[in-house]
């Protein structure tokens, strides 16, 4: 606008204490219901922005964002 | 009569991920007006109900052989609904609500009515009808109803591979737009022999080859487009008669097999605890066992 460029920002969204409950339960079999569906499966590994739930020796890399809850199984 | 063989068509991919809504769309290919049920049904009351089967045995033969293979794209498309509804609900009590995913997916009979698979209805969720039959008796008439059908097919299927990209889904739809392609060739060639039209001059309709599908070329370069079974060990013979000259999509010849395609194995489904199917656990499985060993 007025021929100024804008500033870009990029941000991120993190859910801290999900990134910190979800690490302690690694290696359990739990539902995932995200957004689209419900996964079941070995929660494989928690990363700051994601998780990896192995169904069958198949990973399915799943962003935190997209999560709406998690429950063991 | 027939008789069945434990195969399936083809071999089916089986990710570990499935779209139920996927698997609504799909049933229009299994119980839609246009669908596998339809196929089948059609070519089965005309070969039923066929006068001077004698006199006129090739286009006969033609109509009772596509019957048996149409029997074999029922099961093709069913076991695809199934493997497409897999991971769409998960293994918990009743009371946590396993199946709460299933509200909202397309087609709610599939989690009420069935243990998440196949129905005998379209992708609306309408039951297959009778009255999707044409069997009038008249023999060109029929063979134009046949050649119209099979048109509204691959139509069909190639708008629901427009709407999915998922593996197994797309692996049965490139499969049957090679066999579609087969039976409209078939009787196109069977109305050219009962009335000196040639109907092949109109195709493809839609006017895009097969080729232009991934998922389908893989099985026009195998040759699956010019061949036709007679799917039995003696009878149908004389579709020779019928199913002969050169393919006018590729310029190869038209073959005549007799008997089966190879097929491959029918995929088991795994028990799914939260729709009580198949309802049977360890202790009853132990039972069951006792009792079919037992002398009775």
């Amino acid at each position: 606008m007025n021929g100024q460029q804008q500033p870009v920002q990029l941000t991120s969204v993190y859910d801290p204490y999900v990134y910190q409950t979800l690490t302690s339960v690694i290696g359990k079999n739990i539902v995932v219901q995200t957004t689209r569906n419900s996964l079941q499966g070995t929660l494989a590994n928690v990363l700051p922005d994601h998780i990896v739930v192995e169904i069958n020796q198949t990973p399915f890399f799943i962003r935190t964002q997209e999560i709406i809850w998690v429950s063991p199984s | 009569m027939f008789k069945r063989v434990n195969r399936l068509a083809i071999e089916l991919p089986i990710p570990e991920y499935g779209d139920a809504n996927a698997a609504a769309a799909v049933q229009e290919l299994l119980g839609g007006k246009f669908g596998e049920m339809s196929t089948l049904n059609n070519y089965m009351y005309q070969s039923f109900n066929f006068r001077q089967k004698g006199k006129l045995k090739p286009f006969y033969d033609l109509v009772a052989s596509i019957t048996a293979e149409e029997f074999g794209h029922v099961e093709l498309v069913s076991n695809t609904i199934n493997i497409l509804q897999r991971g769409t609900s998960f293994t918990a009590e009743p009371d946590l609500t396993p199946l709460q995913n299933g509200k909202d997916v397309r087609n709610t009979y599939s989690l009420i009515a069935t243990a998440q698979t196949s129905l005998a209805g379209d992708s609306m969720g309408n039951p297959w009808r009778g009255d999707y039959v044409f069997s009038s008796g008249n023999l060109v008439l029929d063979l134009l109803h046949n050649f119209f059908l099979e048109v509204g097919a691959r139509t069909h299927k190639m708008r629901v591979y427009e709407m999915t990209d998922h593996p197994t889904a797309r692996e049965m739809i490139g499969y049957l737009l090679v066999r579609g392609g087969v039976h409209i060739l078939a009787y196109a060639k069977a109305l050219e022999i009962a009335t000196g039209v040639d109907m092949t001059k109109m195709l493809p309709i839609p006017s895009l080859d097969n080729r232009v599908f991934d998922h389908a070329r893989k099985y026009e370069d195998q040759g699956v487009g010019n061949v036709l079974f007679t799917w039995s060990d003696g009878d149908y013979k004389d579709i020779n008669q019928i199913w002969k000259g050169t393919n006018p999509s590729n310029g190869q010849q038209l073959i005549v097999k007799e008997g089966i395609p190879e097929g491959a194995p029918v995929p088991d489904l795994s028990d799914l605890p939260e729709e009580f199917a198949p309802g049977i656990g360890r202790d009853e499985f132990e039972q069951i066992s006792k009792r079919l060993l037992a002398n009775m």
